[in-house]
């Protein structure tokens, strides 16, 4: 009986197998009878989904195979003809698919470019596709974009490390004060900004010396080349604190040719917008000549809120650049002038509360400063390919005059003249002989001079002191390199000069304090030193070995003993760069500096009308050893950025700053200790954008821990301060009538001695900024910024802060705009902290509410 | 029929000799004026035909003085629609489908609401506009980014006359050693690593080319194509 069960069986299977159905049939034109080439044919079943696909040949016909035509339809669709859809339960094959003219309607949709691109080592941001419609300037759109970040500063960051050049159409005008440009050069003129990863800006050295940094190129649209662009604003109404007239105005030209670039720019206000990261060179070599100011008059602090909404200013800033190219080489010239008038009040109330009533102490601090700054720059640069010569002549004259008014217990007048004279000549010469051999040559001259001028007016008596300080610093060098298949072998050799000398004079010292009045001072040194340096750099591998040794012959006219020193602080770095998205880099190092040569005066200087500092008596080096790992991750087509860093470093200071009271009065000095300090950090930050809105995000995470030992006339101190923050970012623009900003900052710290802990104290920002666009004519911003400061354990200080603004554009010329800030009026950040037997109240100022009416003009 | 609307231009314009000064003069004017890499160039210079109705397209390509044509027939690529994805690219709802092709694992995603059987570089033979192709290691893709109208013809092949017939893999053999080398057939191949060159129209020297060549085929790059290595 088996048998004829499994014929059975047999049967069923061939008859599955021969239910295939043939679908064939010819697409034809109804009106002219002509078989049509190229249709798309589609089997689809009941649920809609495809299950064969085909397109017609030549001569008009199709054929697919298909299980079961249960329940399927054939769609047949050709470009100019309307689709045509048949059942296919209900049919006679083969079929004649007639097709009538109708319109295919392809739904345009202009070319856009990718947001970010990358070529090689260069990512290129669309700007167009990351401005906003309330954005101002490039500066504006660069925060908004992925791996690029804007620090409150000015100072641009790219994947968490300092960009190293920024260009503008590829010519380096502004060096380290490009805020210039991002401040000044409008967004609408700005087609691409390009970051270019691991840049050498020498040429001479592409190829042989690693740059783990980034520049960033401005690529203008080209409406703005070979031509001058011009705008500007002017603005005026009325604030309520400071009572009276507000003015806002700016000018900015720029020329970008082949042969010549220039940016000049004229800015001022008085509303509180802080000016300094237009004239901040970010780039700024640190002063070799090492002067710093002993007298410390400074305004009273203001609270941890936005400059915009404390600073009491008047403001003016001019600056022109200009860049000529001639032969191979380029000149460039910057010259800018500012000018800052700053004011500030606080006032703090004290009451102690006694059996015989409430006694009440109350300060109030009331200052000015008025600061002049002018600078010049002229650089000469020839940057080729075997060949690099930059010579920069560079002068800057800064007049800082500080007055403070103290009320209260101890009511004084201080007046501190505090200018500053710079000039410094720096020449470097590199050549390049045979692809493999480097010769450099540079030299260094530094003259400054710091006089500080303190009036202190108290008690009805006067004070008056004078500090001259001078410094030159000269340093020559000579290197050579030699490169061969990925390994750079160098010596550079070189001297370093230094000479310096600082009287200062004291006349009449309160009766209660001991010391000496005055200060006649040289502290120089000799140097000289050979760095021999090793790198490696084969595909994917960056690792580079510096060991510099020094020594020094330090002489100090007797105010301490002479000096010879021998240095030697060895360096080790390694980058692995496995592919274009991921880098990562490990260093090290440690060594050994002397201190602080300012430390050294055997006599009193004061630097407040209470403070007053003797130096040091006894010549110190203090060592350091630190180590870091840092990472980063790109997928620009993702649009994905991250980056993250953990340093950790050790610090050995063998002295300690001692302080000691004589009535009202506070001396600081410097005695032997030994201070040990360990630093950890950690860092971390990714970037995405939001394509379905146009937008970006940003979270970022910082932890860091401070650990100090102290042990100092057998008294042992341990202190430990730990922080840490998290932040997030988001915009975008999620319909045409709308787009938005967003950003919330959280952080905590606590402080910790010799294991007593005092509580955790946060800090919260909030801000919100949102823009409706009901005709693309007009625009209107909503913002607001919440802050939340912990003064104490659970005693939190909350402040909201409103602002609006209205803005219409005329034409692609005229633009107005009326604009409200802090609408409800704060004027006064005020609290309070109790303790047992007293009570604090500090009292600070804010910016009021304030109208201004501007009219923009673009050329 | 997919092409460089720049390698098309230079391509027309190489038959006439006007042009071809015009094109010299302004190429060193910005030369000169340092924005050489403005200078237009070649630099995609491939194109495809496809003939719908003989289901087969026309390869050209070229490398350094090497100039070649093919023809492959549609069916070379088949496709597997793949239900259940759908992803909206230009604002049109996409379908998935895949393909194996010349060494590649590619992903497509095509419109059925365009009904034009046509896609990117050879890619061709799905029931809609393919609007976006990736294939699997990641170092290929095409995205659509724009559809436009224009009034522009579908243009014909402008120097028929340059390309010889060839083998596609022998081709592309040929092409990947050039990549290894790209001087070897220059000068006898003895061409110095400090000797100046103009790469589209910017200075540079022979070394650097040869370091940033074999750069790229460190990171692993190779071509569209992956099937001619022996």
């Amino acid at each position: 009986m088996t048998r004829p069960v499994t014929y059975l069986f047999c049967l069923i299977v061939a008859t599955v197998a021969v239910a295939q159905v043939n679908v064939t049939g010819k697409v034809i034109d109804k009106e002219s009878n002509e078989p049509l080439v190229g249709a798309s044919v589609i089997v689809k079943g009941a649920d809609g989904k495809i299950r064969k696909f085909t397109s017609s040949m030549a001569d008009g016909g199709f054929a697919v195979t298909i299980p079961s035509v249960n329940d399927c339809r054939l769609e047949v669709n050709i470009m100019g003809f309307a689709k045509k859809i048949i059942p296919l339960d209900s049919v006679s094959i083969p079929l004649t698919v007639c097709m009538e003219p109708g319109t295919t309607l392809l739904k345009e949709v202009t070319v856009k470019a990718d947001r970010i691109r990358e070529q090689g080592d260069t990512i290129t941001y669309n700007v167009g596709s990351f401005a906003q419609q309330q954005d101002r300037s490039i500066g504006d759109v660069l925060k908004r974009m992925p791996g690029i970040d804007v620090a409150n500063n000015g100072k641009i960051q790219y994947q968490g490390e300092d960009i190293n050049k920024f260009y503008i159409e590829g010519s380096d005008l502004l060096g380290g004060k490009y805020g210039i440009a991002t401040n000044g050069i409008s967004h609408e003129d700005v087609g691409a900004v390009e970051v270019m990863e691991n840049h050498q800006p020498m040429q001479v050295l592409s190829g042989i010396s690693f740059s783990d940094k980034a520049a960033i190129n401005l690529k203008l649209k080209n409406k703005a080349k070979a031509t001058w662009t011009l705008h500007g604003d002017a603005g005026g109404g009325y604030s309520w604190q400071p009572e009276g007239a507000v003015w806002d105005g700016e000018l900015f030209a720029m020329a970008v040719m082949p042969g010549f670039q220039n940016i000049t720019t004229l800015r001022t206000n008085n509303t509180g917008e802080n000016l300094s990261s237009s004239s901040t060179d970010f780039f700024a070599d640190r002063r070799q000549t090492g002067l710093s100011r002993y007298v410390g008059v400074d305004l009273p602090g203001v609270p941890s809120l936005s400059d915009r909404r404390t600073l009491f200013n008047r403001s003016f800033l001019v600056s022109t650049n200009s860049l000529w190219k001639f032969g191979r080489g380029e000149f460039k010239a910057n010259i800018d002038y500012s000018f800052n008038r700053v004011t500030a009040d606080a006032s703090n109330i004290t009451t102690y509360f006694l059996d015989d009533g409430n006694h009440i102490i109350t300060e109030n601090r009331s200052g000015t400063e008025h600061s002049h700054s002018l600078s010049g720059k002229f650089i000469y640069e020839l940057n080729q390919k075997t060949a690099f010569i930059n010579n920069t002549l560079q002068t800057n004259i800064d007049w800082d005059d500080v007055s403070l008014a103290t009320t209260g217990s101890l009511p004084n007048g201080q007046a501190a003249k505090l200018p500053d004279y710079y000039v410094s000549n720096r020449f470097k010469m590199i050549q390049r002989f045979k692809g493999k051999h480097l010769v450099t040559f540079q030299s260094v001259n530094e003259w400054e001079s710091l006089p500080q001028m303190l009036n202190l007016d108290m008690n009805s008596q006067q004070f008056h002191q004078h500090i001259a300080d001078y410094a030159f610093y000269t340093h020559e060098s000579a290197a050579y390199a030699f490169n061969i298949k990925g390994v750079t072998l160098s010596l550079e050799g070189g001297i370093k000069g230094y000479l310096r000398s600082m009287d200062s004079h004291l006349p009449e010292l309160p009766e209660e304090l001991p010391g000496l009045t005055e200060n006649v001072v040289n502290t120089n040194y000799l140097t000289v030193y050979a760095t021999p340096k090793f790198e490696y750099w084969v595909r994917r591998v960056n690792l580079s070995l510096n060991l510099p040794v020094s020594y020094s012959h330090y002489s100090f006219d007797k105010a301490i003993a002479n000096h010879d020193e021998v240095y030697f602080s060895p360096s080790l770095s390694f980058n692995w760069k496995p592919n274009n998205r991921f880098s990562g880099t490990l260093r090290g190092g440690l060594g050994r500096s002397p201190m602080n040569l300012n430390l050294i005066h055997p006599g009193l200087i004061m630097t407040n009308y209470r403070t007053l500092k003797t130096g040091v008596d006894n010549f110190y080096n203090s060592s350091s050893q630190n180590v870091s790992a840092n990472f980063s991750y790109k997928h620009t087509r993702r649009g994905l950025f991250a980056n993250g860093m953990v340093m950790q470093s050790w610090s050995h200071i063998p002295y300690t700053m001692a302080q000691q009271l004589y009535g009202d009065y506070v001396v600081y000095s410097y005695v032997d200790a030994k201070n040990d300090g360990k630093m950890l950090m950690a860092m971390g930050n990714i970037d995405k954008t939001l394509d379905f809105m146009r937008g970006s995000c940003n979270v970022n995470g910082s932890f860091s821990r401070n650990e100090s030992h102290l042990l100092s006339q057998q008294q042992s101190v341990n202190s430990v301060s730990t922080g840490w923050s998290v932040g997030g970012k988001i915009n975008g623009n999620p319909c045409r009538l709308f787009s938005f900003d967003y950003r919330i900052d959280y952080s905590d710290s606590r402080l910790t001695m010799n294991g007593m802990s005092e509580s955790w104290l946060s800090t919260m920002e909030n801000e919100l900024s949102l823009t409706f666009i009901p005709h693309r004519k007009l625009q209107w911003t909503v913002s607001g910024e919440h802050y939340r400061n912990e003064l104490t354990e659970h005693n939190y200080k909350n402040i909201v802060m409103l602002d609006t603004k209205l803005t219409y554009q005329l034409n692609k010329k005229i633009e107005f705009a009326t604009s409200l800030t802090n609408i409800l009026n704060k004027r006064s950040y005020n609290y309070t902290t109790y303790s047992q037997l007293s009570s604090f109240e500090s009292q600070r100022q804010l910016r009021g509410r304030q109208l201004l009416f501007s009219i923009t003009l673009i050329k | 029929m997919f092409y460089n609307p720049t390698a098309l231009w230079m391509d027309i314009n190489s038959k006439d000799d006007a042009a071809c000064q015009a094109y010299g003069a302004m190429a060193s004017a910005l030369q000169d004026a340092g924005r050489g890499d403005e200078v237009p160039n070649r630099s995609v210079s491939m194109y495809v035909f496809k003939d719908f109705v003989k289901q087969e397209h026309t390869a050209y390509d070229d490398y350094s003085d090497q100039f070649a044509k093919y023809n492959e027939p549609f069916q070379e690529m088949q496709w597997e629609v793949v239900a259940d994805s759908a992803k909206i690219i230009l604002g049109y709802e996409c379908l998935m489908a895949k393909t194996a092709y010349h060494g590649r694992e590619w992903t497509a995603w095509f419109a059925p609401e365009i009904p034009v059987q046509d896609g990117p570089w050879k890619f061709a033979g799905l029931p809609g506009l393919i609007l976006m192709a990736k294939e699997s290691q990641g170092m290929h893709s095409f995205t659509a980014n724009g559809i436009e109208a224009t009034e522009q013809e579908i243009p014909g092949m402008p120097r028929d006359d340059w390309y010889h017939k060839e083998d596609r893999k022998k081709y592309l053999q040929g092409k990947y050693r050039h990549l290894q080398d790209p001087f070897a057939d220059l000068a006898g191949g003895n061409l110095p690593s400090n000797a100046k060159i103009f790469v589209n129209g910017r200075e540079t020297t022979v070394g650097e080319v040869r370091d940033q060549f074999r750069k790229e085929l460190d990171n692993g790059y190779d071509f569209l194509e992956i099937d001619y290595h022996k």
